[in-house]
């Protein structure tokens, strides 16, 4: 486990860098977030987490069903 | 022949094949897709055919960059699926196959917007039998939604084409200008396109399909409304947002369904969001991007069905409450299904990171924030739900002990092939970028791209693997926008009460009672009307309470007597009669 | 100058005796004769619908007198186009084996075939008469002649034909008053000469009583709605081919009536501005495509679902003529000519199923899309065509009725044709997913069913074949045959 958390950060570090000498560099786009080293890790990590949070909370609170919500399946017209 | 309508031919081997022996049918299909492809090759950019009908020139086949890039993918994906579904036995579904990939062709190919409409309706009519083949209860059930939905757009497409040929004078299908005809014709092109609220219908078709026949159907359908937007309406800034959305929309159901091909279908509908975002944006760019975009989709999203397919076939499920511990007797699969799942999560080397990418640089191109952190969202959850969650609930998670079937070598040797399709055009982009309609000055391997993309992927990896223990799939379904005409077709039971407001609740008794009349309507037209009046007469005028008729319609109970018929005819009579006096 | 419309009348007239009495002698006889003179006058019906493209109007004088004395017989674009798809049906319908399309082999003693003949004789004789009151006597003719036919279809079938005696008879005595009276106005009963003297009469009471007459005695033949009453029962009950005449052609014969008096009788005019027969019709028969509709979703018996159906069918006909554009009496001219097709192939397959499984109930027929495939995939084709899909031939009266709507601004119309593909795809795609999708219930009659022979088959094959071709040379029609007729419309 504590392995892993090493190999993330270490990534994360390295993408930084990577990022702050190869790309920030460039600003090509002149989106805010194209002089931020790492935006796109943090992105990443952070919409992963916010997608998986809303759509459970989406889910749970309105959307999910029982399986057989629309009727049973049943040979009638 | 450069202008040849290729859906003539595979309407005519749609005709020959019932006529073969049953064992030749297989190589029957593949031998007519191939034939197609011939004429494909020889096809050429400026090339038309037409032939005059009344008072207008149809263009049965008009050929320029744009169609050809459809047809390519089109013609390629026919003969994949005819490979992975070779052992098929069922000619309904060869046939209709061939039928299905024939139209898909011909709208693509059309000069003229009649010609577009017959070859439309035949797509929806033929799509439908790879639905009911399934020849299962729920399959029957959806197939028969998803038929009334796209005759219902078949109608309104029949009259928006009517007011535009009226209206211009012209029935050539060309980019539209507004007006109430193209807003018909749009609103028929979105629904094909699944484009929320629109989508209702895909979700729910899509997984009930046989096998083989949901390759086919994520295909097609979707990418020709795809085309038929690109052509027809390129810019209109309405796509660029709706496209955003719908990217986003996507994922958020796709993370909450459960049965892993229902999860596939709304990817379809995220992944067709950054193509309708691509026409949105108009540009050449953009137009490029969503015709790439399309063209890797088709291949990698045929891949993964194919890939849920196999899993299917040989488990009889398909549901990630169901399915688990499959590596060790599946992993072939495994690892094709993968090669599928990093196309569509754009990782590089694979065919997603060279085409998705354009749709996002066109949005950077116009400076559009919103719509390229849209997209990008979009992108994690693609890779969340399909790179992560599916492969990890079907092949690993809890061990089901299940004992899959063989599976035949066609299927393997389908997604052999289109797993190395997808690779090369990762690989050489060049592979790709030659179809486009037009020319294309974007290079994906800049460090910038690679190292963003990887810092997407991976932190998102993280982040499911930090939530994974928690995370477990739930038997449930959700909610779309098709519970609109869903609900109240059908006679509804108790309620999970899992609503909040009263207001949701009053809703449900309103749309309850609502499906009961319907359905009481449909089954007994003239006793549903005597209830009705007679309990008017109760409420309002106090009359003796109504005795309930019965369910199904009887003829002999609704008969009209002889004498009221004859009353009727004499009191036309002295109503036409007396018109005349009067006037 | 031609006698192409008596030749195509006097073989079914002719052999309507001989095939009676042959009958009393030999049966399988009478089979023979009756094939044989539907035959002679298919040939005369074709030619006359080659020689009325190349030459025009066709008259022929009965006897060699000449009006208004005479009676005339007219071959015109419509009149021909009318004949051939009589005929054309007609031949199907005989050969048509009748141990399944009338529930039994011709009975010693029954003239079967021999009604046959004369029910197209008078279907005919309506058409290509020329005379007021001729066109009565043939009314009658076809009249008698499928009351009696539809009782060979059982007890019920008797009730159901006493209850469309009655009503049919009225309606034929106010076709007769209004002839009578239009001969009281204008001395004549010759349509060409009446259609002059009855120019400067158009403002009279006695005129328009006339017309109102006439079109209600032809509404309630065409089965318009409301006056469709008559209907459900007498094609639910009557044998399968029986049913498949009279929903096929014999209700379009009546509509064929409204249009010949419309169009030649008086000016379009007439019947627009100063009477509003074609608004009355336009509306009623809207009404009907939707109640015809909704009324056939409910039904689980096929024949009676096909005549529900045939009720909205017949809207989609009367719409045509409502909608009193070139467009859109194009759209209920081709419609004839496609239900003739696709109504007639529907019910000799209820006859086919009937014959060899003894099922007529929808829910019954599950799986038999695989026992009986080319007889079901002629009812796809069928329905397919019912609903309006390309490039079946009723996508092309659809095409038309709806330019026909969107050019008279009429949107109510234009919505419910759009409205009744949707309603129609339901009832028809209910039967297509019975056959096909579910799988059969192990019901004894379903599992050992195969496919009919080919005396059945076969008619049923050339009519789904029809439909297909028929969508493919639709612009041929319209313009050689329909578009001289529509011309005489203001647009």
């Amino acid at each position: 486990m504590r392995r892993w958390i090493v190999v993330f950060i270490s990534l994360l570090v390295i993408s930084i860098l990577l990022d702050l000498f190869l790309v920030v560099g460039e600003g090509h786009d002149g989106f805010p977030w194209s002089h931020i080293a790492g935006f796109f890790a943090l992105f990443g990590f952070i919409g992963c987490l916010v997608l998986m949070g809303v759509a459970k909370l989406l889910g749970h609170y309105w959307l999910e069903r029982e399986e057989d919500y629309y009727g049973k399946n049943d040979d009638d017209e | 022949m450069s202008n040849f309508p290729l859906a003539i031919i595979f309407v005519l081997g749609a005709m020959l094949l019932p006529l073969l022996p049953r064992q030749a049918r297989s190589w029957a299909y593949l031998a007519v897709v191939s034939i197609a492809f011939v004429f494909l090759i020889n096809l050429e950019a400026g090339a038309t055919l037409s032939f005059p009908f009344l008072n207008y020139e149809l263009v049965v086949s008009r050929v320029d960059r744009l169609s050809l890039a459809f047809g390519y993918v089109f013609v390629i994906m026919g003969f994949l699926g005819g490979v992975f579904g070779f052992h098929v036995k069922d000619t309904l579904q060869q046939v209709v196959a061939l039928l299905y990939v024939g139209s898909s062709l011909g709208v693509v190919f059309a000069g003229d917007l009649f010609t577009l409409l017959v070859f439309w309706e035949i797509m929806a009519v033929s799509s439908v039998f790879l639905i009911w083949a399934r020849r299962t209860p729920q399959s029957r059930r959806a197939g028969f939604r998803y038929l009334l939905v796209h005759a219902f757009g078949g109608s309104v497409l029949m009259a928006g084409v009517i007011w535009h040929m009226v209206s211009t004078g012209s029935i050539l299908f060309n980019h539209f200008e507004g007006g109430i005809a193209s807003y018909l014709i749009l609103f028929s092109f979105a629904l094909n396109a699944a484009v929320p609220p629109l989508n209702g219908w895909l979700p729910d078709a899509y997984p009930e399909g046989t096998v083989t026949g949901s390759v086919f159907l994520s295909a097609f359908t979707t990418k020709v409304a795809v085309y038929a937007l690109a052509r027809g309406f390129a810019g209109l800034e309405l796509l660029m947002w709706a496209g955003a959305i719908m990217a986003v929309y996507g994922v958020v159901f796709a993370f909450l369904a459960n049965d892993g091909r229902r999860l596939l279908a709304y990817h379809i509908i995220s992944q067709v969001g950054y193509m309708v975002a691509g026409v949105g944006i108009g540009t050449e760019m953009g137009v490029n991007g969503a015709t790439a975009h399309a063209f890797a989709h088709i291949l990698y999203k045929g891949l993964l069905f194919m890939g849920m397919g196999t899993v299917l076939y040989a488990t009889g499920r398909s549901k990630m409450t169901e399915l688990g511990g499959l590596f060790r007797s599946m992993w072939p699969v495994l690892i094709l299904f993968m090669v599928g799942a990093f196309s569509i999560s754009g990782v590089p080397l694979f065919s997603g990171f060279v085409s998705k990418s354009m749709v996002i640089y066109a949005a950077e191109l116009e400076h559009q924030g919103a719509v390229v952190l849209l997209l990008n969202l979009a992108s994690i959850g693609t890779f969340l739900s399909i790179g992560l969650k599916l492969p990890y609930f079907t092949w690993f998670s809890t061990d089901r002990n299940l004992k899959p079937e063989p599976v035949p070598p066609g299927m393997y040797l389908g997604m052999a092939l289109t797993s190395a399709i997808c690779i090369a055009i990762g690989v050489y982009p060049a592979l790709l970028y030659n179809l486009l309609p037009f020319a294309v000055h974007y290079q994906p391997y800049t460090a910038s791209h690679v190292i963003e993309s990887m810092q997407l992927l991976i932190f998102t990896g993280l982040a499911f693997w930090l939530v994974m223990r928690k995370l477990h799939a739930e038997a449930t379904i959700t909610l779309d926008t098709d519970w609109v005409y869903r609900r109240p077709s059908r006679l509804a039971y108790r309620v999970f009460s899992v609503a909040p407001a009263s207001l949701f609740e009053a809703v449900e008794q309103l749309s309850l009672r609502l499906a009961r009349s319907t359905v009481r309507l449909g089954a007994n037209p003239p006793g549903y009307l005597l209830d009705t009046i007679r309990t008017i007469g109760h409420t309002f005028f106090g009359t003796k309470k109504p005795v309930p008729e019965p369910e199904t319609f009887s003829p002999d109970r609704y008969r009209i007597p002889l004498g009221i018929m004859v009353l009727v005819v004499l009191l036309f009579l002295i109503a036409l009669l007396a018109w005349d006096v009067i006037t | 100058m031609s006698s192409l419309s008596i030749l195509t009348l006097a073989p079914l007239l002719l052999f309507a005796f001989i095939t009676t009495l042959v009958g009393i002698w030999r049966l399988k006889w009478a089979y023979a004769a009756a094939v044989i003179g539907m035959l002679l006058s298919l040939i005369a019906a074709g030619a006359g619908v080659f020689r009325v493209l190349a030459e025009g109007k066709l008259r022929h004088f009965l006897g060699g007198w000449p009006p208004p004395f005479g009676i005339e017989y007219v071959l015109d674009h419509l009149s021909a186009f009318m004949a051939l798809i009589i005929v054309f049906i007609g031949l199907i319908a005989v050969v048509y084996p009748p141990e399944a399309g009338l529930y039994q082999p011709p009975r010693k003693g029954i003239p079967m075939y021999g009604l046959l003949l004369l029910l197209f004789a008078g279907l005919v004789g309506v058409v290509v008469t020329g005379d007021l009151f001729n066109l009565f006597v043939f009314l009658e003719i076809y009249s008698l002649a499928s009351y009696a036919l539809i009782t060979l279809g059982g007890d019920r079938a008797v009730v159901a034909s006493f209850r469309y005696l009655i009503l049919g008879t009225i309606a034929g005595s106010f076709y007769l008053l209004g002839v009578g009276f239009i001969y009281f106005s204008t001395g004549t009963l010759n349509m060409a000469d009446a259609a002059q003297r009855l120019v400067p009469l158009y403002s009279s009471p006695v005129v328009m009583a006339a017309v109102a007459l006439i079109v209600i005695g032809m509404c309630i033949k065409m089965a318009l709605f409301p006056l469709h009453v008559w209907l459900p029962d007498a094609h639910s009950y009557a044998s399968p081919m029986v049913a498949a005449v009279l929903a096929g052609i014999q209700i379009e014969v009546a509509a064929y009536v409204v249009v010949r008096f419309m169009l030649t009788i008086f000016q379009p005019h007439y019947f627009i501005d100063v009477l509003p027969v074609t608004t009355v019709i336009g509306w009623m028969a809207a009404v009907g495509i939707i109640f015809g509709s909704v009324m056939a979703i409910a039904q689980r018996d096929f024949k009676r679902m096909l005549a529900y159906s045939t009720v909205a069918q017949v809207g989609y006909i009367g719409l045509g003529i409502g909608l009193a554009n070139p467009l859109g009496l194009i759209g209920g001219l081709l419609h004839i000519l496609n239900h003739a097709f696709m109504k007639s192939c529907l019910f000799l397959v209820a006859g086919g199923i009937r014959y060899k499984t003894g099922l007529h109930e929808i829910p019954k027929f599950a799986g038999l899309g695989r026992k009986m495939p080319l007889m079901m995939a002629a009812f796809t084709v069928a329905a397919l065509s019912m609903v309006g899909i390309p490039p079946t031939a009723g996508f092309f009266s659809k095409w038309y009725l709806v330019l026909g709507s969107i050019d008279a601004g009429n949107w109510v119309f234009l919505a419910v044709i759009l409205a009744s593909s949707l309603l129609t795809a339901v009832y028809f795609f209910r039967m297509v997913e019975k056959l096909y999708a579910v799988p059969s219930s192990g019901d004894a009659a379903v599992e050992q069913a195969t496919e009919p022979s080919a005396g059945i088959l076969v008619p049923i094959l050339v009519l789904a074949v029809g439909i297909i071709i028929l969508g493919l040379i639709n612009a041929l029609i319209v313009t050689q045959l329909l578009m001289p007729v529509a011309a005489l419309l203001p647009s």
